[in-house]
């Protein structure tokens, strides 16, 4: 993960109540719209589906450093919480400021309108996080504190290996990752499985030819990717029981965690299979058997 | 040979005419004249049904499809698969089975899947690969896609008329 990077986010309550999120991260299918409305409504005490994702604009939206690296659950996560957690000490104050008793559980409109007399006003917090760092030391390279969180993952992988074609076909693939305490589960296995899957294909049979820097396989036809048929028969994602201790809500990052293991396991399985150790991508067929050939003393030619 | 013929088919069950270049294929046709941008061109060649449409009642990629071939024809894109106020029971059980992320895909497959039930009701999960395998995700969204199938295949078969 990229570190120390820096998220800023900014909630938005309305004299009705509706709440507004202004975050940079781009929801681009992982979810986070999702999540990040669901930690402002854990801390401002409403419902997740009420809270106003706005979209990402520069003219509009707070500085992020950037939608990568696993990294916005836990950064922008932190800056949402935070932003959520300023506006609702601001609504205390403001519960106080009209003379509410310590903790009453106005509604928010009603405060509102005991304020202004009218429907009217907004509640705006900020929230900022970067995290901790120490740089590497410049002679060793080491440092005691070099990023926020790590991603920590492991897959398992059953195959079976066709010697007379090198064509491998993925019988069970289990991936075990820590993710720290999921703010959405169906999210995160979905999370999961569509890392696990994109890597497969990286696995496989996914490589870019390159020729005089164009590539050559442009298209879906010559650049394959995972379809149905590639799926392993048999796929269980699972999650350890744990809590980040220094995550928002003790959760953290998931998109990529679930491809570190994939590639490795395959290839440990095939060789485990038919006694091939690859060490290149992709393990494509005829990657598979040239080096059975090979192993078999007889080597197949370059043409 | 590039004038403009003037076409008229049914689009989504209403009446329509357009004036189409004979190299138009569907999907420039449907986005460029009818603001339908559900259907999408990703591949343009046939490889990873983004651009499904039904042309009278089968589904057909819309980048291979001339625009001209549907004089006459009935289309029907996912547009129409949400009239009114209620969603398609496969556009129900995708989203209850989380069978998308980025949602490129989606509405391929959503039509590819009312063909597949429509041909197999009760599909087994050999059958719905074989048969959603000319659809593409890059999100791999593949084990939740078989969930939303068979989720919607049991709506179907409880209510009939949704």
């Amino acid at each position: 993960m990229i570190t120390p990077t820096t998220s800023v986010a900014i909630v938005n309550v309305s004299a009705d109540g509706s709440v507004a999120l202004y975050c940079g991260t781009i929801d681009m299918g992982q979810g986070s719209d999702t999540t990040m409305a669901q930690m402002v409504g854990e801390v401002l005490n409403v419902p997740a589906e009420s809270v106003r994702v706005v979209q990402r604009d520069t003219d509009v939206t707070p500085y992020d450093m950037g939608t990568l690296g696993s990294r916005s659950l836990f950064h922008m996560g932190h800056a949402v919480r935070r932003a959520a957690e300023d506006a609702r000490e601001k609504l205390k104050a403001l519960a106080r400021e009209v003379g509410e008793p310590e903790g009453s559980n106005i509604p928010i409109p009603a405060l509102f309108v005991k304020k202004y007399g009218m429907q009217a006003g907004n509640v705006i917090g900020t929230g900022i996080y970067k995290p901790d760092y120490i740089p590497p030391a410049p002679d060793t390279g080491l440092s005691a504190n070099i990023t926020a969180f790590w991603m920590i993952s492991g897959t398992g992988a059953e195959v079976e290996v066709d010697t007379e074609t090198g064509h491998v076909r993925l019988l069970k693939l289990v991936s075990v990752l820590d993710i720290g305490t999921p703010i959405n589960p169906k999210i995160v296995e979905t999370q999961i499985s569509g890392a696990a899957i994109m890597q497969l294909g990286f696995t496989m049979f996914e490589k870019m030819h390159i020729d005089g820097g164009q590539v050559t396989n442009a298209s879906l036809a010559d650049y394959k990717i995972p379809g149905f048929h590639d799926v392993p028969l048999t796929m269980e994602n699972l999650c350890v029981d744990t809590y980040q201790s220094n995550g928002p809500f003790g959760a953290k990052g998931v998109g990529e965690v679930a491809t570190f293991g994939v590639s490795p396991a395959i290839a440990n399985a095939i060789d485990d299979a038919c006694g091939v150790r690859l060490t290149e991508l992709p393990l494509n067929p005829e990657a598979v058997l040239r080096a059975i050939r090979a192993k078999q003393g007889k080597p197949l030619g370059n043409e | 040979m590039t004038a403009a013929r003037t076409i008229h088919f049914k689009l989504n069950g209403a009446p329509v005419s357009a004036d189409v270049k004979p190299h138009h294929n569907l999907i420039e046709m449907l986005q460029a004249q009818f603001g339908l941008t559900g259907a999408r061109e990703s591949c343009g060649q046939g490889l990873c049904g983004c651009c499904t449409v039904l042309v009278n009642g089968r589904a057909v990629s819309g980048c291979l499809q001339l625009a001209v071939l549907v004089d006459g024809a009935e289309v029907v894109t996912i547009e129409s698969l949400d009239a009114g106020d209620k969603l398609d029971p496969v556009q129900q059980a995708f989203i209850e089975a989380g069978a998308f992320q980025c949602g490129y895909c989606t509405p391929g497959f959503v039509l590819m899947t009312k063909q597949l039930l429509d041909a197999h009701p009760d599909p087994d999960d050999e059958q719905i690969k074989h048969y959603l395998s000319g659809n593409l995700c890059r999100c791999g969204t593949y084990p939740e896609v078989i969930a939303a199938v068979k989720l919607a295949s049991r709506r179907r078969k409880g209510a009939p008329a949704g």
